[in-house]
């Protein structure tokens, strides 16, 4: 038995990468602070181990390192059927907005509402939810966490919303 | 000593016919070839050897040992008539999709549950897709859900990353909830 013996760092690195490409991106996370060699394997092997769900996203946290992207991924909504705005839209908008922009925005909300409205029409989204909402939960948001967002801010991050939503992070760009 | 050869290597006789499998530690195996070549590897190898295959001198096999061999020759066995088994994973996620298994197959992998990782080599090796991806699945059970402490304590792994490298790594992964 491999545990017995204190041999497990002779397991060889494939062996390894077929069961962590069983795990989901949580357990691998936890796999990265088992120890260094479990650590380096996973960074080493992330472009073809399980990323992370869009939706997992959460707004407690904002991203500081650029390599988030290799991280997650958006789903392509199948033929049919409409992505809700909570899944997908909410959590890539409060990403632009806290990734791209340590931010000072304060008024002029038309213009967000106008950009959101954008999004709402584009035919490869259809967000079922209406703007306004969208826009109380961005502010209260941003409220919460004592972010002040100044308008161009705010019209900035959305656009790199949607620039995300033409090429997905976490899928080839052709 | 008769000298057999292995003519037609595809016919179902042959596959009732013995071979002599030896393991590094020098025992013996008697085996249905029909058994045997489960492992893609033994059959790479017997089919290889074709004519010139001696089927009672045997085959050697320098990177298993008897103990596993004989666990791994259980699997086989009872996998002889099986179907090839279906990698698949969720083209989006990338994440594999979890194999049922049967109620022997559940059965097998209890009983050997202190012996995954050298049942995993021992697959890896012979080519045994259904036996490697399965107790792969069986490890990834026993991680998931599990503390760092505790994945480390179940694999005897050494904790050598330092509080900082910690720190880090949770850094960057930012949904980390632990």
């Amino acid at each position: 038995m491999y545990s017995k013996l204190g041999l497990i760092n002779l397991i060889p690195v494939e062996i390894l990468c077929d069961i962590m490409k069983f795990l989901d991106r949580n357990a691998l996370e936890k796999c990265q602070l088992v120890s260094h060699h479990w650590n380096i394997i996973i960074a080493q092997n992330a472009f073809q181990l399980p990323l992370r769900l869009l939706g997992e996203l959460s707004i407690l946290h904002y991203f500081e390192n650029s390599d988030f992207r290799t991280y997650f991924y958006t789903q392509e909504p199948s033929e049919g059927q409409s992505v809700k705005l909570d899944e997908i839209t909410l959590p890539l908008i409060r990403t632009s907005v806290f990734y791209k922009f340590s931010i000072n925005i304060n008024e002029n909300f038309n213009k967000l509402i106008e950009k959101l409205d954008e999004i709402s029409a584009s035919e490869r989204f259809q967000v079922p939810t209406s703007a306004s909402e969208l826009f109380r939960v961005l502010t209260s948001s941003c409220e919460r966490f004592r972010v002040p967002l100044s308008s161009s801010d705010c019209f900035r991050a959305l656009s790199s919303a949607y620039e995300f939503f033409q090429a997905p992070p976490g899928l080839p760009s052709a | 000593m008769a000298t057999e050869s292995a003519n037609g290597v595809s016919s179902p006789e042959l596959n009732e016919r013995d071979v002599v499998i030896t393991t590094n530690d020098n025992r013996n195996f008697t085996v249905k070839i029909g058994v045997a070549r489960v492992s893609k590897t033994i059959n790479n190898m017997i089919q290889d050897l074709g004519e010139s295959l001696d089927l009672s001198s045997g085959i050697p096999l320098p990177n298993v040992d008897g103990p596993i061999f004989e666990k791994v020759l259980e699997w086989c066995e009872e996998h002889k008539n099986a179907p090839e088994i279906k990698v698949e994973q969720d083209p989006h996620t990338r994440e594999r999709k979890w194999f049922t298994m049967t109620e022997w197959e559940e059965e097998y992998f209890r009983k050997f549950l202190s012996h995954l990782w050298d049942l995993a080599m021992a697959a890896n090796y012979l080519e045994i897709p259904s036996l490697y991806y399965y107790t792969c699945q069986k490890l990834a059970e026993r991680i998931k859900g599990r503390t760092p402490e505790q994945i480390r304590e179940m694999f005897g792994i050494e904790d050598d990353l330092t509080e900082e490298e910690k720190a880090e790594i949770r850094r960057t992964n930012v949904w980390c909830t632990y």
